[in-house]
């Protein structure tokens, strides 16, 4: 084996497991060292379990040891969002606030699914404070960092995760994405993420956002690892009243399917201006690899994304009442403006967003008739500079905070699957990602056409390497 | 008939003793423009046209 541990994928070093080339013991001493050395700078971690992991890996290893068939993510360490309970830790959601928290009892149900496939708990990660952000920025912890370029946002508020997967830290992570947290990062740190299904996965033992639109998920630096992952993860939860009564669909067996048979099309109107032309030039070339030459449009895009920001602000601040209250100089000040201005808005627009959510979701519904995929960019822009405030779009001067999920809110407000697929241009030392998307409940579109694209090498997510 | 302006301040200023807020004067501005940003993006959502009987999606199934 030529390429270090910390630079295999899930797969591979499961692969290396059952060959007898390492062992999980091994593995995870690769990872804590990689994590020793490289995180002081990535700020990725907030807290690292090495105690817990070391005695995940000895039960791998005895288990292999006694011949026992071992689970699909054998080996494979994995670190979480610190908004993903953990037994034994606060669970801070990036809050300052919520440090006084008292430890978690157990562990967050997509926890407990990793290790029950054999994956490694690592520890908890780096997040923008309640996840109302989208930078990767934290007043309290400071900022997640780019691995390709250390003075760049990794994108939030997964943040922590982007930076960890990216960094070649943990080849999994997991976080959670309302309005697009999984996919800024994803697309800002070159990895993939996929935000499944609204009700798809589990979100019991995580700390809520805005309970209409919270989804979790994986980020991962190869299709295969974010479909075993996403499939370990599947599976009923009395624990979690919003998830929805499907099937286990596993995806993984079909990624390898290639995209002949897909229909593929291209988002226009409101998605094919008002990024950068690197945004652009990034679907360009994927839907020029998918042959996707049509073009739909989403209805009311830009409704559909104001509907899901408000929704957010008056949920955001309903959640968080008590503590802005009481604790209001304890928050971000970034956050804690965002959630006041909420808590003044009148309920009527909410209601009325919740509506018009309703009225996309089944205007959307037909144009999946006659299409699988569609393809739109995942930001508007290659990560910014940690600490920049606004960026020009369109000829107009925007903030970044709220404005980075442009192309991502639209579509989580009515629940699709999307992977984020990490693309590089020549010569380009910032990566920047697309989203493929798919009807509710195909998450294995979409990891079929990111596979499809990473074996053609139009995608591909390499291990930061922080200078 | 044109709208009456809105008038952020005026809000700031009426709101916080009715959702228990003590008023940080040195968020104003930072909550002014988030107010005038939510209004111009509700404006968007009140404006479209929808049936009486249209359902919201409180627990959605999608």
């Amino acid at each position: 084996m030529t390429a270090p541990l910390h630079a295999l994928s899930a797969h591979e070093l499961r692969a290396a497991l059952i060959g007898g080339k390492a062992s999980a013991r091994e593995i995870v001493e690769a990872a804590l060292a990689r994590i020793g050395a490289l995180d002081p700078r990535l700020g990725a971690f907030t807290d690292v379990t090495p105690e817990r992991a070391l005695a995940k890996a000895a039960e791998i290893d005895a288990k292999r040891a006694s011949g026992k068939t071992l689970g699909p993510l054998a080996g494979a360490p994995f670190a979480v969002k610190n908004l993903f309970d953990v037994a034994g830790l606060s669970t801070r959601a990036g809050a300052k606030i919520n440090r006084e928290r008292a430890p978690a009892r157990r562990d967050a149900t997509l926890i407990a699914r990793l290790e029950a496939a054999d994956a490694i708990l690592l520890g908890a990660l780096n997040m923008g404070e309640y996840a109302y952000d989208f930078t990767g920025e934290n007043v309290h912890d400071g900022p997640s960092r780019n691995p390709h370029d250390l003075e760049r946002m990794t994108g939030g508020s997964s943040g922590g995760p982007g930076a960890a997967v990216a960094g070649g830290l943990v080849p999994i992570a997991l976080g959670s994405d309302t309005n697009g947290s999984i996919r800024v990062p994803a697309s800002l740190c070159g990895v993939f993420g996929l935000k499944p299904t609204y009700g798809r996965l589990s979100r019991a033992g995580s700390f809520p956002f805005v309970a209409s639109l919270d989804h979790l998920g994986p980020l991962a630096r190869s299709v295969a690892d974010l479909a075993a992952s996403y499939d370990a993860m599947q599976g009923a939860d009395a624990a979690d009243p919003a998830q929805s009564a499907r099937p286990i669909e596993p995806a993984a067996p079909s990624i390898e399917a290639g995209i002949a048979g897909l229909r593929v099309a291209r988002l226009g109107g409101y998605f094919a201006r008002g990024g950068e032309p690197a945004a652009h030039a990034a679907v360009d070339r994927v839907a020029r690899a998918l042959n996707a030459d049509r073009t739909v449009e989403f209805p009311e895009a830009e409704r559909a994304r104001a509907a899901a920001y408000l929704i957010t602000m008056v949920e955001g601040a309903a959640l968080h009442a008590d503590r802005l209250r009481t604790r209001a100089c304890d928050f971000d000040p970034d956050v804690r403006d965002r959630l006041i201005a909420g808590a003044m808005l009148p309920g009527a627009w909410v209601v009325k967003a919740q509506k018009l959510r309703r009225w996309v979701r089944d205007r959307v519904g037909e144009i999946f008739r006659d299409v699988d995929v569609l393809l739109a960019p995942a930001t508007p822009t290659r990560a910014p500079r940690i600490g920049q405030k606004t960026f020009m779009l369109d000829g107009r001067e925007m903030l970044v905070r709220p404005n980075m999920g442009l192309f991502t809110q639209p579509l989580s407000f009515i629940g699709l699957p999307v992977c984020a697929i990490p693309l590089w241009s020549e010569g380009e030392r910032l990566p920047i990602g697309v989203q493929a998307i798919a009807a509710p409940w195909r998450e294995d579109l979409v990891l079929r056409v990111a596979r499809a694209l990473e074996r053609d090498g139009v995608a591909r997510a390499p291990v930061g390497e922080p200078k | 008939m044109s709208e009456p302006a809105f008038d952020a301040d005026a809000l700031i200023d009426a709101m916080p003793p009715l959702i228990g807020l003590t008023p940080l004067e040195g968020a104003r501005p930072a909550v002014k423009l988030h107010l005038e940003i939510a209004v111009r993006l509700a404006r968007l959502v009140v404006d479209f046209p929808l049936d009486d009987d249209s359902e919201p999606a409180p627990v959605f199934t999608p």
